[in-house]
């Protein structure tokens, strides 16, 4: 069991201290998938943030496969970045809107693999492709604004899957999509997790997806973890007010 | 909508209404030749669609904010029988605020930040009405305390107030001169689970209190539960399924609708489900032209879907479809 120790406390500077995230510390087991789960301000996005390299820590570590990655510089982290990618909220801005599918993806592969050989690109996007279930025959010319949210997505999967990583963090990946493309992206992260063993840490705003796709689920609130364990324990039997008022609030359908 | 039998104008009837927006060249249909019905006061209807299915358009249609390179190109929006699309300035500016009033999701974000949050309140009701200064500031404390702002922050800016507390102020600027029919576009979306379950409470409060009708648009169906009676299904800037809420949730008859139902993410959700693969429909770049809106994606597919269009028919009472399924 490889895993990943994060803990840490971040604070801005204005008079006084202000943690977007204190203290925060779990686990987190390899082939899993997690939920951090909490309202905006609850300093989930920091965590993964932080997790991804992209923010360093005010104290704290992020160990990684036994290495404390927030101690190595920028150029020793090219490895970890292999490892680690994350999906990110917007679809649509993560995707450069002049280049189409197969420039994404295999600009991508050039830049992280190293890999010369035009017709082994070109194999390796439309496997990636297929993987997270576009067909590339028809995906392939197409530039963004010629795809929907969802297919966005699936571009931003696959090209985070280029490098075969370790780990995926999603940054509310399905908060903007349409109601009915967002719950066949939670299966596709569900799939990728089965046949890949990949550890996917899922930032999110919804229970429902907490409940549908992961097997844990971290609740925060105001920068702290106020509830974690299985998800269908944490979910069904919640311990925290904070969870209990966030579950009793949420719409539900006519039984 | 059915007609009422009694032969009373509708609060509001909109008949054929198309609106197109010209881009780069093209004309595309935002909304394709749409009717419906608000009968009466207390009536309420969601206005459910995903992106691009026209719903928000068809909301500023309605208050006649419809800004180039937008145009409503055909049909006909009357408000108690008085042709909106053909009123002057100064009919337009009793009918919008005074009649029709409409919120949307940025709306908290447009709140001059240089003003207090009852400032906009006391000038809509000094510029519509004859009352006093004192009176209109008395009046905006009342309608603050009303939508659960603590009057004491009346003097307050927006950037002091939460989401939830800014959207409050902007229904209170909407409800201020008391209309008969209330726009909400997606209201609630930019806030937490818990401030918007208060938020819609508040509003469905509002709706019984003033026997307010209700035209809520949204593209998360739960969202409509305990909040309005009926329910219209948008797609591509075309109702494709009209009827009760409680009726079209328990059996949804246009493919369409069922596909929203079927994909809907919620605690009840199973783990496991038939109606979400792991792949989907690529988007339609190019759809054949007067074809049904759904013949892409539409599981029951026949010849007749790709030639025609269907129109929206009432096959039994109060239940409207726009499928050659149900002909």
């Amino acid at each position: 069991m490889r895993n990943l120790c994060v803990t840490f406390e971040d604070t801005s500077k204005r008079g006084g201290k202000i943690f977007a995230v204190k203290d925060v510390s779990f686990d987190v087991k390899e082939g899993e998938i997690l939920s951090i789960a909490g309202e905006s301000g609850s300093g989930k996005t920091t965590v993964a943030r932080t997790i991804a390299a992209l923010l360093p820590p005010t104290s704290g570590s992020v160990i990684f496969r036994g290495i404390d990655i927030t101690k190595k510089k920028k150029k020793e982290l090219r490895a970890y970045r292999r490892e680690v990618q994350m999906i990110f909220q917007d679809p649509y801005e993560s995707l450069n809107p002049r280049w189409d599918v197969s420039t994404t993806i295999g600009t991508h592969i050039r830049y992280l693999t190293k890999e010369k050989d035009k017709k082994a690109i070109q194999d390796r996007i439309d496997q990636l492709l297929n993987e997270v279930g576009l067909k590339p025959d028809l995906v392939r010319h197409r530039l963004p604004h010629q795809l929907s949210g969802g297919e966005r997505q699936r571009v931003n999967i696959a090209r985070a899957l280029s490098s075969n990583p370790r780990m995926l963090l999603g940054d509310e990946p399905i908060t903007m999509l349409d109601a009915s493309q967002r719950l066949s992206i939670l299966r596709l992260l569900m799939k990728l997790k089965r046949e890949r063993n990949l550890t996917i840490l899922l930032i999110t705003h919804d229970l429902a997806s907490a409940k549908v796709a992961s097997d844990r689920t971290i609740i925060m609130y105001k920068g702290e973890i106020v509830e974690s364990g299985p998800t269908d324990v944490v979910l069904q039997n919640p311990k925290h007010d904070y969870t209990r008022l966030i579950l009793s609030s949420m719409p539900e359908m006519p039984a | 909508m059915s007609s009422s039998p009694s032969s009373s104008t509708p609060l509001l009837n909109i008949s054929n209404l198309s609106v197109e927006y010209a881009f780069e060249g093209m004309t595309v249909k935002a909304v394709n030749n749409v009717s419906l019905t608000i009968p009466s006061q207390g009536y309420t209807l969601g206005v459910v669609g995903e992106s691009g299915s026209g719903k928000t358009t068809l909301g500023m249609s309605i208050m006649r904010a419809i800004e180039r390179p937008g145009r409503i190109s055909s049909g006909k929006i009357e408000f108690q029988g008085r042709d909106v699309l053909r009123m002057s300035e100064g009919e337009l500016k009793k009918y919008r605020w005074s009649d029709v009033s409409i919120v949307f999701q940025s709306a908290m974000n447009s709140l001059n930040p240089v003003k207090t949050v009852s400032s906009p309140i006391i000038e809509i009701l000094r510029d519509h009405t004859k009352i006093s200064r004192s009176e209109a500031k008395a009046r905006a404390i009342s309608l603050l305390q009303e939508m659960q702002v603590d009057p004491r922050r009346a003097k307050a800016y927006p950037h002091e107030f939460s989401g939830g507390m800014k959207q409050r102020v902007v229904i209170a600027l909407a409800l201020a001169l008391s209309p008969k029919l209330l726009i909400a576009d997606e209201p609630t979306s930019a806030l937490d689970v818990v401030v918007q379950k208060q938020i819609l409470k508040m509003l469905r409060n509002e709706v019984k209190e003033r026997n307010l009708s209700l035209i809520f648009i949204t593209h998360e169906i739960p969202l409509l539960v305990d909040l309005v009676d009926n329910i219209a299904v948008m797609k591509s800037g075309e109702v494709v399924e009209m009827g009760p809420l409680n009726k079209v949730l328990r059996e949804p008859l246009h493919p369409y609708t069922q596909m929203l139902l079927g994909t809907l993410l919620s605690m009840k959700t199973p783990k496991e489900s038939v109606f979400a693969p792991a792949s989907e429909p690529v988007k339609s770049v190019t759809r054949a032209p007067n074809s049904c809106i759904y013949s892409d994606n539409c599981a029951y597919v026949f010849d007749r879907c790709r030639e025609e269009d269907p129109v929206l028919k009432e096959i039994e009472p109060g239940r409207w479809v726009a499928c050659h399924k149900h002909n």
